[in-house]
């Protein structure tokens, strides 16, 4: 969840070793993100095929650079933010062959998991849905928020680094988000979620 | 970390529901947020509610993903090194043809549906090593994993501190796992290692050791340290083994065999190489058939009895190159080996 968690320093060593040469080490590092860099950015594009060329166009330019590398304090966020960057790259590319066909809001498209294993599952399902289409009323820099803090664990300095922001404004982003979900959803009943204690 | 259980009591759900802290609680719950949260609606039971519903809350805010299919992410990273292998170079996007859009936007709808079945799977990571290949990977926990060629290593992606560690393999694998407890006394979940192979489960108590599940045998062979091996088979009991020990187990008979056995020959795949001690052809064909996916077929099976080795001596033939070990086979046995398709003809 936290981006600053126990695989920090290893990762951390493992970067070092890569720019000093190991190639092994990156391939760790590309094993270990590689779906969740898929995740993210399919959820930009949309495309399989531009999303794993993005991700090998990430991974060509890392190992070219190499000897300008520095080690970065939390290696996940670096290669999500450097991904992000080549991402948007691909989305105007393609934006400009598709003679923008698409309105902008399509961008950066979540889904919620469906939700098996819960108790009460009544109640979790309405609530489950009712977040689904809530979460398709927010801005899709409010879903991008959302998803790098609910999803990736990203911290609020990391996502505002990202995104362009200051901290306040991205807290309060999320908190608006937040808001608008709770909002919509705020019907829902309440059912006691044990596995916070159990 | 945790702020105190004051700092808790002021806030309102929905600053609940964005506290880092709290977040990590829901999303990845331990026994020190459990304590905690335990313990905070104990003290405010005027907050349990609000506790309750931030918690459901943040849950509920599990985003569906987009998983890659199959196969690509090996192949991308082949692609990855040789590309960056070569010079630079611009690739012009105006190439790309329409229609792909179209196949792509397709290949998105089902992702869809696939996605969903894939969920479970995609918290998984798999590792490959082909035909010809050795690979080596390090698990999330440090400890090392040699994998013969034509082998598949499963895994979860994130290895939760506390939890018991598990790796799922297919093929022939070596394990060196490091011990995360002190005194070879297991005392919590996290220090358990388990492989799964075959029919068989294999509980690691800080080790190195050697599993190769191949057509109907998976064998064992322990290095340094203890395991027991456990089978799915209820009927034949669980093993303790100790350095030297082969453990074989037969899929189809469900016999189980325990031998001594040379620990340095069964790991010598490690350095691409086949050690020959009075190994036997068949044996050879064995490993020519896992290592590099050719099917043998062999002209006459008196030879497959033969024992190769070089007297008296053992002696290692390099893995590395197909041509080489064919052509040692072909003047040693006196055969002639020709190669069609995926076929390999020993006459």
């Amino acid at each position: 969840m936290d981006s600053n968690g126990f695989h920090n320093k290893d990762e951390q060593e493992l970067w070092r070793s890569f720019v000093s040469g190991n190639d092994q080490s990156l391939e760790t590092l590309y094993r270990r993100y590689f779906d969740e860099l898929y995740n993210y950015g399919n959820k930009w594009l949309n495309n399989p095929s531009l999303t794993q060329d993005s991700i090998q166009d990430l991974f060509v330019k890392l190992m070219r650079n190499r000897s300008n590398l520095t080690i970065p304090d939390s290696v996940k966020y670096y290669l999500l933010r450097s991904f992000r960057s080549i991402v948007l790259d691909k989305l105007k590319v393609n934006d400009r062959m598709k003679l923008m066909d698409e309105p902008k809001e399509h961008m950066f498209q979540v889904e919620l998991c469906p939700e098996e294993q819960m108790i009460g599952q009544e109640e979790d399902k309405r609530l489950q849905k009712q977040l689904t289409e809530a979460i398709q009323q927010l801005t899709p820099r409010q879903r991008e928020a959302v998803f790098l803090k609910y999803q990736e664990g990203l911290s609020y300095p990391e996502i505002a680094e990202m995104l362009a922001l200051s901290q306040k404004a991205t807290y309060k982003l999320v908190a608006r988000a937040i808001q608008t979900l709770r909002t919509i959803t705020d019907s829902a009943t309440l059912i006691i979620a044990f596995f916070l204690y159990t | 970390m945790a702020f105190s259980n004051e700092y808790y009591e002021h806030l309102s759900l929905e600053e609940l529901v964005q506290d880092d802290f709290f977040i990590t609680s829901v999303k990845q719950p331990n026994e020190k947020t459990k304590t905690f949260w335990a313990g905070f609606v104990l003290q405010y039971p005027q907050r349990k509610n609000d506790v309750d519903a931030a918690m459901q809350f943040v849950k509920s805010l599990e985003f569906e993903q987009d998983v890659a299919e199959q196969g690509v992410k090996e192949k991308l990273w082949q692609a990855i090194t040789a590309q960056a292998a070569t010079e630079p170079k611009v690739v012009s996007m105006i190439n790309r043809k329409r229609w792909m859009w179209a196949a792509a936007a397709i290949i998105g709808v089902l992702f869809v549906s696939a996605a969903w079945l894939l969920i479970q799977k995609s918290s998984f990571t798999t590792f490959t090593a082909q035909y010809g290949e050795v690979k080596q990977l390090v698990l999330p926990d440090q400890s090392v994993v040699t994998l013969n060629a034509n082998s598949e290593l499963e895994f979860k992606k994130q290895w939760k501190e506390g939890e018991v560690r598990e790796v799922w393999l297919t093929g022939e694998a070596f394990f060196d796992v490091k011990h995360l407890h002190q005194e070879g006394n297991l005392v919590k979940e996290s220090d358990r290692f388990l492989v799964h192979v075959g029919d068989m489960t294999v509980e690691v108590l800080g080790t190195s050791f050697n599993v190769s599940a191949r057509k109907a045998e998976t064998k064992v062979v322990l290095q340094t340290g203890k395991v027991r091996v456990d089978f799915k088979n209820k009927k034949s009991e669980s093993m303790l083994m100790e350095p030297g020990d082969l453990v074989k187990y037969n899929q189809s008979t469900k016999q189980v065999v325990k031998e001594k056995t040379d620990t340095i020959s069964t790991v010598a795949w490690k350095k691409k190489e086949l050690m020959l001690n009075n190994t036997s052809v068949q044996d050879i064909i064995n490993s020519i058939e896992n290592n590099f996916g050719y099917k043998v077929e062999v002209a006459d099976p008196a030879i497959l009895t033969r024992k190769l080795a070089i007297t008296g001596n053992t002696a290692t033939i390099s893995l590395e190159n197909e041509q080489t070990l064919f052509e040692i086979l072909e003047v040693s046995l006196n055969v002639e080996i020709t190669k069609s398709n995926d076929t390999l003809y020993i006459k």
